[in-house]
C-alpha cells in the first residue's frame, strides 16, 4: 500500500502523519508512507484544502479527525 | 489494539438498527436540555457556592470577586462549548471545494457578497491558504472575489461571534457580523479594481490543476457530523480553558478592587488614538479568539470602549503574521501590503464606528 500524506505543515497535518504512522505500525500494515508538502504539487493534484490522504493513488473521501478516522480508511480496504 | 475488524454477516433486527440510528441525536438533545437548565441556574449556583458553602459575606470586595469568578468561569466555558459545537456542526455542511464550485462563473459584485458569506461559513485551516488561492484562481474566480473569501474567513471569527452574542447580546454580535462581511466585500471589490493580476506570481497562472480533489460527493452521516462537532468542542475547550480561567481570574481580582472607569482615560471613547494603537498592537500578537475574549471582557468592565477593544480583538485574530507570510509564496509583497493595509484600515474604522454608535 502506498500512503501519501498531503499537508503543508500545519499542526493538523503533523498530527495526521503521526497517526498514520502509528496505525500502520500497530496494525502491521505494509505501507510506504510519503509526504506531499509542496503547495504547488498539492494544487496540481487538484487539492485545495489540507490535510488529505491518498492511498494507492486514490484521494480518500474523508476528513481527518483523529486516529479513529485513519483506522477507518486504512483498515477498510484490507 | 484500538479496533477489531469484524465481518458483518449477521444483521441486527430492523427495530434495533432504528434505535441505534437515533441514539446519538437523542443523546445530543438530552445534553442540550441539561445545558439550558444549568445555564439558567448559574447565578444561583454561584451565589450558593460563594455565600453559603464558602460562607463569604455579600457586598464585600472578596465576596463579590469570588462570586464573579464562580459565575463567569462556568458561564463562559459553557457558552464556548455550546457555540463551538453548533458552529462545527453547521460547518460540516460546507467545504472549500463546495465554495469553489459555488463561486465558479460568478462575476464581481454578486461574487464578492457570496464569497464573503461562504468565507464565514467554510471550515478552513490557514495552512490551506496557498492551495486554496491557486485553486480559486485556476477555476476562473476573479481575484477580488477570492480576496473577499480570504478576508472574511479570519475577520468574522465564529468563536468571537458566539462569545459576543453570549456576553453582549445579539445587537453587538450582529453589528460585528455585518461590519466583518462589509469589510470582506468592499476589501475584495477594492482589490479587484487595482488590477491585482500584476501582483500575482507568474507561475500561478501556469499551473495545471488536476481533477482529483473534487470530492464534492463527500457526505458524512448525521452521526459523523455530531461526532466531529463533539471532538472539535473537546479539543478547543481543552486547549483554551486555562486562558479563560486566567482571564476571568484577573477580571475577578480587579472586579472588586479596581475602579470601574480605571481604563477610561487610555481606552475610553474619548481617547481617539487608542483605536489605531490597539490595531497595531494586535498585528504581531496572534491568538485564538477564545483566548482573547476573556481579556476583552475584563477590559470592558473597567471602562475600555467596546470599539477599541473589538478592534484589538479583530486585529489579534484576523491579522496574523504567519498567515500573511504564507500567502507570500503566491502573491507579490505589494499586494500583500495592500491586503493587510485594507484589513487594518477597515478594522480601525469598525472600532470608531462601535465607539460612535454604542455610548
Amino acid at each position: 500500500m502506498r500512503i501519501q500524506i498531503v499537508g503543508v505543515g500545519c499542526s493538523a497535518c503533523h498530527q495526521m502523519e503521526a497517526d498514520v504512522k502509528a496505525v500502520v505500525s500497530e496494525q502491521g500494515l505494509e505501507a510506504a508512507i510519503e509526504r506531499v508538502d509542496d503547495p504547488l504539487e498539492i494544487v496540481q493534484m487538484g487539492i485545495i484544502s489540507v490535510p488529505r490522504l491518498i492511498v494507492d493513488g486514490r484521494l480518500m473521501q474523508f476528513r481527518y479527525r483523529g486516529r479513529k478516522s485513519i483506522e477507518g480508511i486504512l483498515l477498510s480496504g484490507k | 489494539m484500538a479496533t477489531q475488524i469484524t465481518s458483518t454477516t449477521h444483521h441486527p433486527p430492523s427495530w434495533l438498527s432504528a434505535q441505534r440510528k437515533w441514539r446519538l441525536p437523542a443523546l445530543t438533545l438530552l445534553i442540550a436540555i441539561c445545558w439550558v437548565i444549568i445555564w439558567t441556574q448559574l447565578q444561583n449556583l454561584a451565589d450558593w457556592l460563594t455565600f453559603e458553602v464558602i460562607g463569604l459575606v455579600p457586598e464585600t470586595h472578596l465576596g463579590e470577586s469570588i462570586n464573579f469568578f464562580l459565575y463567569d468561569v462556568p458561564k463562559i466555558l459553557m457558552l464556548l462549548a455550546g457555540m463551538i459545537f453548533l458552529v462545527t456542526f453547521a460547518r460540516s455542511f460546507f467545504s472549500p471545494e463546495k465554495a469553489r464550485a459555488a463561486l465558479g462563473g460568478k462575476r464581481e459584485g454578486v461574487g464578492n457578497v457570496m464569497a464573503a458569506s461562504l468565507g464565514v461559513l467554510t471550515p478552513f485551516c490557514s495552512c490551506s491558504a496557498v492551495p486554496l488561492f491557486i485553486g480559486f484562481v485556476e477555476s476562473g474566480i476573479p481575484l477580488g472575489v477570492t480576496f473577499s473569501f480570504l478576508i472574511a474567513t479570519p475577520v468574522v471569527n465564529e468563536i468571537a461571534l458566539a462569545m459576543l452574542f453570549g456576553l453582549f447580546g445579539w445587537k453587538i454580535a450582529g453589528l460585528y457580523l455585518v461590519t466583518g462581511l462589509t469589510i470582506a466585500i468592499l476589501g475584495g471589490v477594492i482589490i479587484g479594481r487595482l488590477r491585482p493580476e500584476r501582483y500575482v506570481e507568474d507561475f500561478v497562472w501556469q499551473i495545471q490543476v488536476g481533477q482529483q480533489g473534487s470530492d464534492l460527493e463527500y457526505n458524512p452521516s448525521l452521526d459523523d457530523r455530531l461526532r466531529e462537532a463533539a471532538k472539535a468542542t473537546r479539543e478547543i475547550v481543552g486547549k483554551v480553558w486555562p486562558f479563560v480561567v486566567i482571564g476571568i481570574a484577573i477580571g475577578a481580582a480587579i472586579h472588586g478592587y479596581v475602579p470601574e472607569n480605571f481604563l477610561a482615560d487610555v481606552m475610553g471613547q474619548d481617547a481617539w488614538w487608542s483605536v489605531p494603537a490597539a490595531v497595531i498592537l494586535g498585528i504581531p500578537l496572534y491568538s485564538n479568539a477564545a483566548g482573547v475574549i476573556p481579556i476583552v471582557y475584563a477590559l470592558m468592565g473597567k471602562g475600555a470602549a467596546l470599539g477599541t477593544v473589538l478592534a484589538f480583538m479583530m486585529s489579534v485574530v484576523a491579522l496574523s503574521l504567519p498567515e500573511v507570510l504564507i500567502l507570500k509564496r503566491v502573491i507579490k509583497t505589494r499586494l500583500l501590503v495592500i491586503f493587510v493595509g485594507i484589513v487594518a484600515f477597515a478594522i480601525i474604522l469598525t472600532g470608531y464606528l462601535f465607539n460612535l454608535v454604542i455610548r
